[in-house]
């Protein structure tokens, strides 16, 4: 393992890969600070420029984004108001009005600070937990894999943003929609209506860029705030100062803990871990009335938290092939189609790739803090774009990268289809990311599910009783049903009774 | 019906949703064995959690009002539909002119014209900026990247 390191290292560090995490990490924060273009977005579309490249660069470009979007949200939040990310709405609250009291290149400064102490932290426990995890995930078996599977996909549904029902429900339109294409064992055709392009079902791709991207274009495109010039302030000193950071320390300590922790939990993105990060330094603070009023230490425990997100999703997505979130959904699809097939036997098959994509987080995240730093006072004016011209541009590249995959005509017209359809859910309210989830892990579920059954059959079990063979799996299939119901418990106690009117009995 | 009219696109789409599912399983139950019970079982859970919302939707208590997000929601526009109609006729009209006019023509011509639409001025300015980003894109994709155009998708 630490030859595995060592090498990764040294090709993390060469000039042509160094350059890469460079440019991603710049593309990340301008994507990340554009408002209306979020990490997942930035990411979706950013996959298929990828696809020329070797799967190190193409990785090292990708997770580069993923730290400088991240990171980038909080540009616009802090100055405008306004999150360029979900994950930079906790950051909001307290930038922008440290912004109104002439403080603003300081916030930012905290942002970039606690942004880079958070995303490191993850990044070194991805390092040394991610290959420990994979060692024991060589033992689980298909049953397990397969409640696994199941389990991860009704967190995510449970825990995101909105109905926690609704969440379930796009979480099993995910599965349904995965059911298209060929069988993986028997290579039956399933919902393809003829059409050859689908025989593979359909790409991960065209379906996250237009699930994501055109989506995203509609609603920029509703016309509020189409006309609108903001102006940026006056930034100011950037570096918040020795004496400032170190009175931060525990706070950055703590929020990047548990970022890191937030991260592994399927459905629990950055967007939680900065608002549990900030109230957990909110518990601790000797000043807690002045949250909400533009406390250095509430920026400093929503940022730390939320990169540090970064490398604790990638630790299931790595060694168990589960993304937890849309933006790893991303990234595992941008490993796809370079041929690399998340899960344990990645870091014994390709330890060349892994490690060099693990070390060029280090460095990505370094590159966003030393630009930032630098030329946070230019890049900042990439808030300034008119949403008029950022959501035709991200439908135009949105076109061209789905074209690009594969070259064929047809994905335009699933990735369209599929931006139609994100549209729809995201007005109903319906979350997109359990989708995008479900697409991916739907196969994988049923392969599972497949080999479960022929050895139940071999062993005249029933399914039920092959799946209560083993503890592991009684135990989670008991949390999967517990969050399924729990889901619709929340759901229906969410509900709270309305004011009784004249015609209420 | 109240809640309908409260909520018409949560109403469609979950509607939809529950319909997808029907015909869904409608379909499965038509493969052949080989296809697998997996796309029955999926089909039966869509109806399943379709349905249950589609109970929660008219049977629940309605949500508390919530007087800081109605504040936020009447300093809004209006949602206008038409306008959500012309944008996906826009981006409608990019796919169906890809591989008649050729890819970089076409996103060259659907940035100005959904610029222009969406109030981008003065019209030079439009053209400079949908001319370089096609030639940004184009320069990135056809050139430096070397992904292979079609003799269908043509510059």
């Amino acid at each position: 393992m630490l030859y595995d390191i060592l090498q990764g290292a040294m090709v993390a560090f060469q000039p042509l890969n160094l350059s890469i995490a460079l440019a991603g990490a710049v593309l990340g924060i301008l994507f990340g600070a554009l408002p209306g273009v979020s990490a997942t977005l930035g990411i979706a579309l950013l996959v298929p420029l990828t696809f020329a490249f070797q799967p190190v660069p193409a990785l090292i470009f990708i997770g580069a984004v993923y730290c400088g979007a991240i990171y980038g949200g909080s540009i616009s939040a802090v100055l405008l108001n306004v999150p360029g990310t979900p994950a930079a709405v906790a950051t909001m609250l307290d930038g922008y009005a440290m912004t109104k009291q002439g403080k603003g290149g300081t916030a930012l400064g905290i942002c970039t600070v606690a942004s880079l102490i958070g995303g490191q932290v993850s990044v070194l426990v991805l390092l040394f937990a991610a290959p420990l995890v994979a060692s024991v995930a060589l033992e689980i078996r298909s049953a397990e894999f397969f409640w696994i599977v199941l389990f991860a996909m009704s967190t995510v549904g449970a825990i995101g943003e909105g109905s926690p029902v609704k969440g379930l429900v796009a979480a099993i339109l995910g599965l349904a929609i995965g059911t298209i294409g060929a069988h993986p064992m028997t290579g039956t055709i399933r919902y393809t209506f003829g059409e050859l392009a689908l025989y593979e079902g359909l790409p991960v791709v065209s379906a996250l860029v237009g699930l994501f991207s055109i989506s995203q274009v509609l609603i920029l495109a509703e016309g509020r705030g189409m006309d609108t010039q903001l102006d940026i302030p006056r930034i100011g000193k950037i570096w918040p100062g020795g004496g400032l950071l170190w009175s931060l320390r525990k706070t950055l300590a703590r929020s990047s803990a548990i970022g890191t922790f937030v991260g592994l939990i399927p459905g629990a993105g950055a967007d939680i871990a900065s608002f549990i990060g900030r109230s957990e330094a909110r518990r601790y603070s000797k000043n807690p009335e002045q949250y909400g009023k533009g406390s250095p230490e509430a920026i400093a425990g929503a940022e730390a938290a939320n990169n540090a997100v970064v490398g604790g999703s990638l630790i299931p997505m790595l060694t168990l092939g589960i993304p937890g979130n849309a933006v790893t959904a991303a990234l595992l699809g941008g490993l796809l189609i370079h041929g690399l097939i998340p899960g344990p036997m990645l870091f014994t098959q390709a330890p060349d790739v892994l490690y060099p994509f693990i070390f060029s987080l280090f460095l990505a995240n370094a590159f966003f803090a030393v630009v930032a730093l630098v030329a946070l006072p230019w890049l900042s004016r990439i808030v300034l774009v008119p949403q008029g011209v950022v959501a035709p541009v991200v439908a135009a590249l949105a076109v061209i990268g789905a074209y690009s995959f594969r070259s064929i005509s047809f994905d335009i017209w699933i990735m369209f289809t599929m931006g139609l359809v994100g549209y729809a859910l995201r007005r109903a309210g319906y979350p997109l990311a359990p989708i995008i989830l479900g697409l991916i892990l739907g196969p994988l579920a049923e392969e599972n599910l497949d080999r479960v059954m022929t050895l139940a059959s071999a062993r005249d079990l029933s399914l039920l009783g092959y799946f209560m063979q083993r503890w592991v799996t009684v135990v989670l299939m008991v949390l999967t049903v517990a969050t399924i119901l729990y889901s619709f418990l929340r759901d229906v106690k969410f509900r709270k009774p309305a004011k009784a009117g004249p015609g209420d009995g | 019906m109240r809640r309908i009219r409260e909520n018409p696109a949560d109403f469609i789409v979950t509607s939809a949703i529950l319909l997808l599912g029907l015909v869904g399983l409608a379909m499965a139950l038509q493969f052949p064995e080989r296809a697998g019970s997996w796309p029955r079982a999926i089909m039966i859970m869509l109806i399943l959690g379709a349905g249950i919302y589609m109970l929660l939707f008219f049977l629940a208590r309605p949500v508390a009002p919530d007087p800081a997000a109605e504040a936020a929601a009447q300093d809004e526009p209006p949602f206008e539909w038409s306008r959500v109609l012309i944008n996906v006729a826009l981006v409608t009209g990019l796919v169906l002119a890809a591989p008649v006019l050729g890819l970089f023509t076409s996103a060259a011509l659907y940035l100005l014209a959904h610029m222009l639409y969406l109030g981008i001025r003065p019209l030079w300015l439009a053209v400079l900026i949908a001319a370089g980003c096609t030639l940004v894109l184009y320069g990135f994709f056809g050139g430096l990247l070397g992904v292979s155009i079609s003799d269908v998708l043509l510059i």
